[in-house]
């Protein structure tokens, strides 16, 4: 049996950095966009 | 950009991963915005003639100077990632890497690149691999890295044959599913990760829950926190049987969202700040074989990892 675990995602920070996570309205949608052709949401 | 996921599609010379993936472009993408690199060895790019002009590629950007898991450095290698996100901003990258190409350090790459691998996808010529395998290394750990094996030209072999090739991956690779193929015909959306959102789309519109492959899909969906290390344990966990599990989950002290993406019992998870309804709640898609025996078990250790504890104080 391959045991292959990836390696540990750095974690984020508990709140994210102010300044650099605010996406405007058309970037929000592009990110919903993708998430739901991925899978991720619906 | 981390959103962005890719596929690396790999196997060793001629076993057939050109012909696999322009079938899968053609049948299988939902219509999905997706990009291709192509890594070819030498100066003309065959199998990027092979591609282009297929209307399910957005972009194709070939790399045809050096292999892309040695030869091609990282500043080149981010170059083509960041050209392709910015023209055609896709929301899948298939990288198909030359035949000599050892996929842990592409797979490496991709993740330091800041993107989410999604899969390995690796072709087997059942009528050469015995070949390949005594040839070089490299076929071998091509193999090994795999969450998919696609054994194709499975027509070339008998059955006896095929159960041979069948019983030698499973010593280099048990924890990979398998399918056949002829002419890299695989009709199941269960290989790339655009395929995810057809499961999704199935568990809410099919009865039974299982297609024609064989493969079902249900979800889960919950408005309290996970415990992060709860969550993990469990997808560390999961039956063998789920092949894919994947979703936006939010974990008690974080205020970022947490995107998990299982695959044949590898996981990863991603990190991203939502807004509004798709982050008021936890969505997970699990798909796989059996589900009618795993379900159950799966919803109540999901239900165990919720915790009423929400955020930690002073962070939101």
């Amino acid at each position: 049996m391959v045991e292959r675990r990836p390696d540990a995602p750095e974690p984020p920070p508990a709140s994210p950095p102010s300044g650099d996570t605010e996406y405007t309205d058309e970037e929000e949608a592009e990110v919903r966009k993708r998430l739901e052709d991925l899978g991720y949401v619906e | 950009m981390r959103s962005v996921a890719v596929d690396i599609l790999t196997g060793f010379l001629g076993s057939g991963k050109t012909t696999l993936l322009r079938h899968v472009l053609d049948h299988g993408l939902h219509g999905k915005p997706v990009a291709v690199i192509m890594n070819e060895i030498g100066e003309v790019g065959i199998d990027g003639k092979v591609i282009t002009g297929l209307s399910a590629v957005e972009k194709m950007v070939e790399l045809s100077s050096g292999c892309i898991c040695c030869s091609i450095d990282d500043y080149r290698f981010d170059l083509a990632i960041q050209e392709i996100i910015d023209t055609a901003r896709p929301h899948l990258i298939i990288i198909e890497s030359t035949g000599l190409a050892d996929p842990e350090p592409l797979a490496y790459r991709v993740k330091n690149a800041g993107l989410g691998l999604d899969a390995i996808i690796t072709v087997v010529d059942a009528a050469n691999v015995g070949r390949a395998l005594g040839e070089t290394a490299v076929a071998a750990a091509q193999i090994e890295a795999a969450d998919f094996l696609v054994i194709n030209k499975v027509d070339l072999v008998d059955a006896s044959e095929l159960t041979r090739v069948e019983k030698r991956l499973d010593r280099l690779n048990a924890r990979a599913e398998r399918f056949r193929s002829v002419r890299g015909a695989v009709d199941s959306d269960v290989l790339f990760a655009t395929g995810v959102a057809a499961f999704r789309t199935r568990s809410r519109t099919s009865s039974d829950h299982v297609q024609v492959d064989g493969i079902g899909s249900f979800l889960y969906r919950s408005r309290r926190p996970f415990r992060q290390e709860a969550f993990e344990r469990l997808l560390a966990r999961l039956p063998s049987d789920i092949l894919r599990a994947k979703g936006v989950v939010r974990f008690a002290g974080r205020d970022w969202h947490c995107l998990f993406n299982f695959t044949c019992g590898r996981h990863e998870l991603t990190w991203l700040r939502l807004d509004g309804d798709a982050g008021a709640e936890n969505q997970a898609v699990f798909i796989g074989r059996g589900l009618e025996r795993h379900r159950h078990g799966i919803e109540t250790a999901l239900a165990a990892c919720e915790t009423d504890e929400e955020r930690r104080a002073g962070h939101g």
